[in-house]
């Protein structure tokens, strides 16, 4: 899944009047060698070329002149030539213009010199035509392919941009979020993060009416553009031709064959879904290779692992998904998560131990607490807490939602 | 990923180290055509030396179970230890792909 899409279309072969018609800045204190310097890059077809005598004065009118490329003497009354290029450097928009020294210098550290001040290229003297319109046009080659190359890198960026706000509008709505609490008293707290702009990560939340309400969480292998297409198909999958009044075992069943029609060897995703039921006050749900949710209960607010089984999707048409079930009362809290959380990484190991994770929970249920429900749920400080440690650099997808089931004297 | 490939009468076995992911898909696909270039009926990746295999490095010992059973030979994964070991049981691949 590294694939990476190649340029729609061959850069242009280097057409001689792409270059030729560069605007070249010569700088020579000596009269003759600059006529020299200009006459052989006009020989060459140059038409552009501003052939100056004082590095002062063109470095004044340098935004005025606009070069593409500039060629300067080192020895130099008043500004010399290394002087003149480190001012040239020093100005953000001329980081990475060419600049070709002349020097008459042989020795080594001189030419590191030049190198140092900020020269891209250097040619000694007395020139050679042939070489001197040689390097001149290499230079100018290359800048027109990285200018070609940051345009269309600039290009993804925003294909990217937009495919993630794209990518983002299947997660569940506020409206969404607004009717489950209203229906099934279930406040949530969610995290997405993509670590590579799109994300493998997927979580989706359905009312069933009732009391109930529908949720899953997904995570395709790999990461960025292919694991992002697949969360499109499952969300699409789900939304559109899921039978969502079926056992969880029985819709991970229905979501593992699509899949298996779906997706090529070596992708596949871990997955939970599951049903709140705040009438019978149950969490029902199956899982695929997913990782345990955790349970929060109690005055003491004790988190412990659900039991979780079953093979990841896409592995075989004919695997096998058990529907599982814990208590789910009022104020009791349920965090689903993807392995972004469990193993990104804090000095070599995976920051969030079992053990950790579940002290976390009941640390930030707890505080959750205490601010009276109204600060950010378990999800967040769960993240927050990661990042605090491990920094915020994330080298897989994380997704983490939380659900409280509200009590109603305490929540009215 | 670090490999190093050695033929017995009628196996192959690649010893593989460090860490699988997302970034080792390439050179992983390269070993896996020379591993079947190899023309021994049975492949084998040694694991004891993998410190850790995320979802893409599943994925590729799902696409050699794919390729060695499509050129009628068979795959053995060996010596996982464990977060690999781990990862091979709670996925589930371990019911497709023999683990010793």
């Amino acid at each position: 899944m590294s694939a990476v899409p190649t340029a729609p279309r061959q850069p242009d072969a280097i057409a001689p009047s792409d270059v030729l018609g560069s605007r070249i800045v010569v700088v020579d204190d000596d009269e003759i060698a600059l006529e020299g310097t200009r006459r052989a890059l006009a020989l060459a077809g140059f038409a552009r070329i501003e052939a100056r005598l004082d590095a002062r004065e063109t470095l004044a009118d340098l935004s005025a002149l606009g070069p593409d490329i500039v060629i300067s003497d080192l020895l130099m009354p008043g500004m010399d030539g290394l002087e003149f290029v480190r001012a040239i450097r020093a100005i953000p928009a001329y980081e990475h213009l060419p600049i070709l020294v002349q020097t008459g210098f042989e020795r080594p550290e001189e030419r590191a010199g030049a190198f140092e001040a900020g020269a891209s290229d250097l040619v000694t003297k007395p020139i050679s035509p042939r070489e001197l319109v040689v390097r001149v046009r290499t230079l100018l080659e290359n800048r027109r392919l990285i200018k070609q190359l940051s345009v269309y890198r600039q290009r993804m960026d925003e294909e990217l941009r937009t495919a993630s706000v794209m990518q983002k509008a299947l997660l569940p709505k506020d409206k969404v979020i607004k009717t489950v609490r209203r229906e099934c008293g279930l406040a949530l707290d969610a995290v997405y993060e993509a670590s590579l702009t799109l994300g493998g990560d997927i979580w989706g939340l359905a009312p069933l009416g009732e009391g109930r309400a529908l949720v899953y969480i997904a995570d395709f292998s790999g990461h960025g553009v292919a694991a992002a297409l697949n969360t499109v198909r499952l969300s699409t999958f789900i939304e559109r031709s899921l039978d969502v009044s079926a056992q969880p075992s029985a819709l991970l069943d229905q979501i593992n064959r699509f899949l298996c029609g779906e997706l090529p060897i070596g992708q596949f995703a871990t997955m939970l879904l599951g049903v709140f039921d705040t009438r019978s006050r149950r969490f029902a749900y199956a899982t695929a290779g997913a990782d345990a949710p955790i349970r929060i209960a109690g005055a003491a607010r004790r988190s412990e692992f659900a039991p979780v089984g079953g093979p990841i999707l896409r592995l075989s048409p004919d695997a096998r998904f058990e529907t599982r079930s814990v208590p789910f009362e009022p104020g009791d809290e349920l965090v689903l998560y993807s392995d972004g959380l469990t193993e990104a990484p804090h000095a070599d190991r995976p920051y969030f131990t079992p053990a950790q994770l579940l002290s976390s929970a009941s640390e930030a249920s707890r505080a959750l607490a205490a601010e009276g429900h109204l600060g950010p749920g378990v999800a967040t400080r769960l993240r927050d807490e990661l990042a605090g440690a491990a920094g915020r650099t994330l080298t897989d997808d994380l997704t983490a939602v939380s659900f409280r089931f509200m009590e109603p004297e305490s929540d009215a | 990923m670090q490999a190093e490939i050695a033929k017995g009468a009628d196996y192959v076995e690649v010893r593989l180290a460090g860490a699988l992911t997302f970034d080792d898909h390439e050179p992983f696909r390269q070993l896996l055509s020379d591993l079947l270039a190899a023309e021994s009926p049975h492949v084998v990746l040694e694991l004891s030396s993998v410190t850790s295999v995320d979802s893409s490095g599943l994925g590729m010992f799902l696409i050699a179970d794919d390729e060695t059973k499509r050129a009628g030979r068979r795959l053995t994964l060996r010596s996982a230890e464990g977060q690999v070991r781990h990862v091979l049981k709670l996925s589930g691949v371990d019911t497709i792909i023999a683990v010793e």
